[in-house]
């Protein structure tokens, strides 16, 4: 494959990103499914090519495009995510006032975006498309125009997000200078080195780490994540609880998973971590415990997610955490879909009263819902229990029984206010008047798939592990 | 010739007014205006650190963070603008509509 | 003379910067903001770097601070910035004027005498910065275009008025 070839899936995204916006001028209100199906079909064309290069792990461009297996794996997880995302979003658009064809398209973009930065190594490459995806979440969290919170949403996202960019930048500044490389595999030569200069270095490396730090929303980099979370269109917001934060820790282990056998647990940035990973998990299982807003809820409780994410990463355990992060796509992309459930015309149910009795009135609906808030507290035999236990064993193996202590701890905290919700879907009369729209197919595709992800992976999850296996040699 | 050093501890000293300016603002547009000041102390850095051998690489990196910088400005005053829109206002301390 | 030169940048940099901190005009803010820009690009150029000077100057202080400037008249339409003309601002438009005329014509005037390309320091040149956007850097030149596109389309969706609003 020549490099053209090589960004050619990366072209069909775009591409198509780009017919939705021209389309999206002529078509008329009613038949803006078209701009769906039209991308869903890229995602498939993106797919097959991608998967073309599968074992391939060629790279072009200098290291700029690597398309090794981690790359690609991450790839599918993404397409597979958006491609639930734009199902689920099919309805809610035309039903919440915001329907734009250009969310279809900004969502594309937004993927080209996450596929940039998973396939490279080369940190001004990184940066752009964490820019690309940064700036289409921007317009995608404030696309209901009429609603205050959305817009409040977008506001925030982006001060707080371009606040985040220019630490990376500065960051970035001082890495190149001190290293005179911004390629991955160049930093690593010059830390393990270990020249006079490498104060500054590991400065400069500290602030791209608070800035992606700030992106995948760890504690206390996350302010941002509640308010753009709860304001944000249901779906969008599913994207974001796994997009940004998916492609962040792809990053962070391309930087990190070098050092994993070479004394990363004795260096200077692991103590600094490993009280993030700690501060975070506890911090959001318990600010989660007092919302009463579900989505506000899950905005804390994808926080607390990121912290165990970060454990993954402290005991060099790449594959646990791609299986961790696939078993959270599922999970994540499944409750924010229930959320959408729960909604008709221009009324979305968000708050914890609204799901009094809901398990009986909607017995399905609830059902599905009730299995993905196990999952998430970890209940076996739900994936949700498999991806933390997977976790948890590879970081005792490592040494790291006192933080795999607080994340036990912390998971207890969070059984309670998952139980919280179906306790009052099957154990509470119904306070007010909740009459939901029905007639959502694609959303029901979603959740069934959901549903079957999480059920597959939490029961039989060898072939995805064998993937996940080949995808994560390619790091070390 | 000046030392590059000089270069570096100005581009921090802007760096710095500019988080202090983004704290200190109530505004949106101002505090945007603040994280411009960022980015530009970035690309001061970024040319006073270069070595000579890639000097070139650095002018090339600052190119792409100014074309950031311009896309972020179109994104981010069309947010402000919205804002204005509905709260007649860009005050940092209206946007209080969610809390927990 | 170059030092002074550069204490000078950067004495006007800080100074502005802290001149749009304090200000409480955004305005104000705005126009403190171009001059920091500027003498950005004056450092820029004392480092060696007369292209990104430049490019400097026209998107910084040419395209992105207009764009602020017109959001924050929009923003203002309703009340409106005085207009507080005071005799010593006419006096210091001529004088300015004056200065600019004289420095054009001795622009023009002495233009023959600057030197060619070819003669300037090795790696500051456009065409070395064009051949490394197009070889070494083209994949991320190529995404910068993606990302203009996503700001372009992302700024239309949200302030665009559709039919029936």
């Amino acid at each position: 494959m020549n490099s053209f070839g090589a960004v050619v899936p990366l072209l069909v995204v775009v591409g198509a990103a780009l017919i939705v916006f021209l389309l999206e001028a002529f078509l008329k209100k009613e038949n803006k499914n078209y701009l769906a199906y039209l991308s869903l079909l890229a995602l498939i064309g993106c797919g097959i090519l991608s998967a073309n290069a599968w074992n391939g792990g060629l790279t072009y461009f200098d290291g700029m495009l690597r398309l090794d297996n981690a790359a690609l794996f991450l790839t599918f997880l993404f397409l597979i995510a958006v491609a639930f995302v734009i199902l689920i979003g099919m309805k809610y658009i035309s039903l919440q006032d915001a329907n734009h064809g250009e969310f279809y398209g900004l969502l594309l973009l937004a993927l080209s975006g996450l596929m940039i930065m998973v396939s490279s190594t080369h940190f001004i490459v990184i940066f752009l498309g964490l820019e690309v995806l940064s700036v289409s979440s921007y317009s995608l969290a404030g696309l209901k125009r009429k609603d205050d919170k959305s817009s409040e949403s977008a506001v925030k996202y982006f001060l707080m997000g371009s606040f985040a960019s220019a630490f990376l930048v500065f960051g970035l500044a001082i890495l190149f200078g001190t290293a005179q490389a911004l390629d991955i595999p160049g930093l690593v030569d010059f830390f393990k080195a270990g020249p006079d200069n490498q104060v500054l270095g590991v400065v400069g490396l500290g602030l791209v780490l608070v800035g992606f730090a700030f992106k995948i929303a760890i504690v206390p980099f996350h302010m941002w994540a509640p308010d753009v979370y709860e304001g944000a269109p249901t779906p969008v917001t599913a994207f974001f609880s796994i997009g940004p934060k998916a492609a962040g820790f792809a990053v962070l282990i391309r930087l990190l998973a070098p050092y994993w056998n070479a004394g990363f647990r004795s260096g200077k940035l692991f103590g600094f971590l490993w009280a993030l990973a700690a501060l975070t998990m506890l911090a959001g299982n318990l600010i989660a415990l007092r919302q009463n807003n579900i989505k506000r809820m899950f905005a804390y409780s994808s926080i607390a997610y990121a912290g165990y994410m970060l454990i993954a990463v402290l005991a060099g355990d790449g594959a646990g955490l791609l299986f961790f992060l696939t078993i959270y796509m599922f999970m994540s992309i499944g409750a924010f879909g229930s959320l959408i459930a729960l909604s008709r015309k221009g009324r979305e149910y968000n708050e914890l009263g609204d799901f009094a009795g809901v398990g009986f009135k909607y017995p399905w609906i609830g059902a599905i819902f009730a299995v993905f808030l196990l999952s998430l507290a970890g209940f076996p035999p739900t994936a949700g229990f498999l991806a933390k236990f997977y976790v948890f064993v590879a970081a005792v193996n490592q040494g790291l029984t006192p933080l795999v202590l607080i994340a036990v701890l912390a998971s207890l905290i969070s059984v309670y206010y998952y139980l919280r919700i179906i306790v009052y879907m099957y154990m509470r009369e119904p306070e007010r008047e909740v009459s939901i729209e029905m007639e959502n197919p694609a959303l029901y595709l979603v959740l069934f798939l959901c549903l079957y992800g999480v059920l597959q992976l939490g029961l039989f999850p060898g072939n995805v592990l064998y993937l996940i296996k080949q995808a994560v040699a390619a790091l070390l | 010739m000046i030392p590059p050093g000089y270069f570096f501890i100005l581009s921090v000293v802007l760096f710095v007014l500019g988080i202090i300016a983004f704290f200190f603002k109530r505004d949106l547009i101002t505090q945007f205006m603040a994280i411009e000041i960022m980015l530009n102390a970035a690309n001061l850095a970024f040319l006073a650190l270069a070595r000579s051998s890639n000097f070139v690489d650095a002018q090339v990196i600052v190119f792409f963070i100014i074309t950031v910088a311009a896309a972020e400005a179109a994104i981010g005053l069309a947010i402000v603008l919205l804002i204005f829109r509905k709260k007649k206002t860009i005050k940092t301390e209206t946007l209080n509509s969610m809390k927990g | 003379m170059a030092i002074l030169l550069f204490f000078l940048f950067a004495a006007f940099a800080v100074g502005s910067v802290l001149g749009m901190i304090i200000s409480r005009n955004q305005a104000y803010s705005a126009l403190f903001l171009v001059v920091a820009f500027a003498s950005l690009g004056g450092l820029f150029g004392l480092l060696g770097a007369p292209f990104m000077a430049v490019v400097q100057i026209i998107i910084y202080a040419g395209a992105i601070m207009v764009l602020f400037i017109f959001v924050i008249m929009m923003i203002h339409l309703g009340e409106g910035i005085s207009a507080e003309k005071k005799k010593w601002t006419i006096a210091a438009a001529v004088f300015m004027g004056i200065i600019l005329l004289a420095e054009i014509v001795f622009a023009v005037k002495g233009a023959p005498a600057v030197p060619m390309a070819g003669q300037e320091m090795a790696g500051t040149s456009p065409t070395e910065i064009g051949r490394l956007l197009f070889t070494k850097y083209l994949y991320p030149f190529e995404i910068t275009s993606i990302l203009i596109i996503a700001a372009l389309v992302g700024a239309v969706v949200l302030i665009k008025k559709r039919e029936g609003e």
